[in-house]
């Protein structure tokens, strides 16, 4: 069965929360999530993003994932502005449990929970939850 | 309601995919529209023709068949799906392979229509690993 083209422009764009709770190099999960917010950025979604658990260290500055033979999960990153996705959010009690700083890493914005809550509650649909 | 759903496990690993297939048969028998299934990452698997269930457990690909033959769209990410051997015969031809190895009733679709797929439902439920 033909799968139909579906039509982008006939309603209202939506709001798409992607959810990154995989740590970086360990899992693709994450470079998979951040590729797939590329997309929906490219398609018109209004996209933001949240690192959650072990997701928090995708955020952490001077990776070096040559090292691992990977590519640099912080140059994807820093390639979703080019996307203009700049609504990028980490979970405080994530770094606090993990004896992280919010100002030793890259541009997210930092939320407890009942802020996560309120962001969640915006979203149509929230991308990668349980990952 | 119009859903879209998403599978994100690989079969006989995960239980995404039974957990899917039961919401559907469930949200259609109370009268909801299951638009498309999307299956993405390891979820893909679904897809792969060449797979033999153990008779001692659930055939999925009968399951996702049935549905198929309820008009639900089976659409495989391509991205996810080439790089774990699950192609179409175009894929066939154009990486010079010996099989096409997709199943039959489901697609190769890119991840633009994942997205255009949640733009579009009314509800977009996800079945993760």
């Amino acid at each position: 069965m033909p799968i139909a083209t579906l039509n982008f422009h006939n309603k209202l764009m939506k709001k798409l929360l992607f959810v990154i709770s995989a740590p970086p190099y360990s899992s693709k999960r994450g470079t998979a999530q951040l590729e797939a917010a590329m997309v929906a950025a490219a398609f018109d979604a209004e996209v933001s993003l949240i690192f959650r658990g072990d997701g928090i260290w995708s955020l952490l500055p001077e990776q070096n994932a040559q090292q691992v033979g990977q590519r640099s999960f912080a140059k994807v990153l820093q390639a979703l502005g080019d996307y203009e996705v700049d609504q990028l959010y980490v979970c405080l009690d994530s770094l606090t449990s993990r004896g992280v700083e919010a100002a030793d890493l890259m541009q997210a914005e930092g939320l407890d929970l009942a802020a996560q809550q309120q962001l969640l509650a915006e979203q149509d649909a929230v991308i990668g939850a349980a990952l | 309601m119009n859903f879209v759903l998403a599978v994100h496990g690989a079969p006989h690993s995960s239980n995404s995919g039974e957990h899917a297939i039961g919401f559907a048969k469930a949200a259609m028998a109370q009268g909801h529209h299951i638009e498309r299934v999307f299956f993405y990452h390891d979820g893909v698997l679904h897809g792969l023709s060449s797979q033999v269930a153990p008779q001692s457990e659930n055939d999925l690909c009968k399951a996702w068949s049935e549905l198929a033959d309820h008009g639900i769209e089976l659409a495989v990410c391509i991205a996810s799906a080439i790089k774990r051997g699950v192609i179409n015969a175009e894929e066939q031809a154009r990486y010079e392979r010996t099989s096409h190895t997709l199943a039959a009733g489901f697609e190769l679709v890119g991840l633009g229509q994942l997205i255009a797929g949640i733009q579009h439902a009314d509800r977009y439920i996800e079945f993760p690993q």
